[in-house]
């Protein structure tokens, strides 16, 4: 799993936050659980009295990991959206967004 | 819309563990039942969603490797009073004898199909499983012949009255046929459904699953207003229309066979349309 990726979830974790992000990367909710037992797995995360929590483990990893991506001030606890990043296009592209992929909803 | 969060979802993995649902998909080019199952979630707030996840613990989805096992018990409950009393037992399926050539391929079918198929010898070696009406009328005596007419469910029970009054009206060499001598047998029913067919036509239905009402016959006072207000709320979100509210003719029934639900089933497990996915669905109308 890639380092943008590793930190999100973890953090998703931490804070019990949406996973939508995850989702729009392209990952299923099946696939997101097998990554959250991984985390339980290797320790990095607990299931107490049916919440999930990030163990000191984890934490420190999210601050390995910050470290290694030179994360600095408001980017070390503010994630980037990574979902909402598109490649780059040329100046003169013309952008005409399909109606069905909008991602903010489109009320009939 | 709101959020799915890790503690949401590790309460929908508890229920799919306890029900021995599969979490990953055994199709790569289907969404699976995990995920339909959290995209429906993801349209209800906090509190719907905890009542859909509650009440699907009480959820039962026949699959197919189960499905013949639950006949053979539904089968198997219809005991000496049958197997010994009679000599003729005619099979026929659930379904309208003005139409001999239904319009869809139907459940009952399938049932009926297993008389022909399978040896079935071992339970009895009395069946005569048949569509005919002419040989009905040919061979069926009341004194010493039973009708059952099969399906894999009955709901309201209103197809099922509604296909015994044809056959009671039917005619056979010494009149009609008694309705002690029809039984209808399905897999499962709605105890409601059951207590239709035994006040309207008289009949029993033989069911080895039965099922009270997913809301009203299992919360009370206070706490079965609250549900009935978070699931009218659901309805309101999906924009089930009024004659499908929990469930057509109100049935409350929480169940799937196979990998078709059927619409006595609150509308939040199968209700679809191209955009809105749903975890158990009637037919396949959601376009990803």
């Amino acid at each position: 799993m890639d380092n943008n990726v590793k930190i999100l979830l973890l953090k998703i974790i931490k804070f019990n936050g949406d996973i939508s992000p995850l989702i729009k990367l392209g990952y299923q909710y099946s696939q997101i659980i097998n990554s959250i037992k991984n985390e339980i797995e290797e320790g990095n995360a607990e299931r107490q009295n049916g919440m999930l929590m990030i163990t000191e483990k984890g934490n420190s990893l999210i601050e390995q990991i910050s470290k290694k991506m030179n994360r600095k001030d408001s980017n070390k606890w503010i994630e980037p959206e990574i979902e909402s990043r598109i490649p780059k296009i040329p100046i003169n592209f013309i952008f005409l967004p399909n109606q069905n992929e909008l991602t903010f909803m489109f009320i009939e | 819309m709101s959020k799915i969060n890790p503690d949401l979802l590790i309460k929908i993995v508890e229920l799919f563990e306890k029900k021995n649902w599969p979490i990953n998909n055994s199709n790569a080019n289907t969404i699976s039942l995990f995920d339909r199952f959290c995209e429906r979630l993801k349209l209800l707030d906090d509190n719907q969603k905890l009542l859909v996840i509650e009440l699907s613990y009480n959820y039962t989805w026949i699959q197919l490797k189960t499905y013949l096992e639950h006949f053979y018990d539904s089968l198997l409950l219809l005991g000496d009073n049958v197997f010994n009393s009679y000599d003729k037992i005619f099979v026929y399926p659930l379904l309208s004898i003005s139409n001999s050539v239904p319009l869809k391929t139907k459940s009952a079918g399938f049932l009926h199909y297993m008389f022909e198929t399978d040896d079935y010898t071992w339970l009895s070696n009395k069946f005569h499983p048949n569509t005919s009406i002419r040989y009905l009328y040919e061979n069926f005596d009341n004194n010493d012949s039973i009708l059952l007419i099969v399906d894999d469910y009955v709901g309201s029970g209103g197809t099922a009255v509604e296909i015994c009054n044809e056959y009671l009206s039917t005619k056979i060499k010494s009149g009609h046929i008694k309705n002690t001598n029809i039984k209808v047998v399905t897999i499962a029913a709605q105890i409601e459904g059951i207590e239709t067919v035994k006040n309207k036509v008289d009949i029993e239905v033989v069911s080895a699953l039965k099922f009270n009402k997913g809301i009203s016959d299992k919360y009370f006072n206070n706490e079965k207003k609250e549900k009935e207000d978070v699931m009218n709320e659901i309805e309101k979100i999906l924009k089930i229309s009024p004659e499908l509210n929990y469930g057509y003719k109100k049935s409350e029934a929480l169940i799937t066979m196979l990998n078709k639900t059927p619409n006595n089933t609150f509308p939040v497990y199968w209700f679809e349309n191209r955009k809105k996915v749903a975890p158990f669905p009637r037919k396949k109308i959601f376009k990803p």
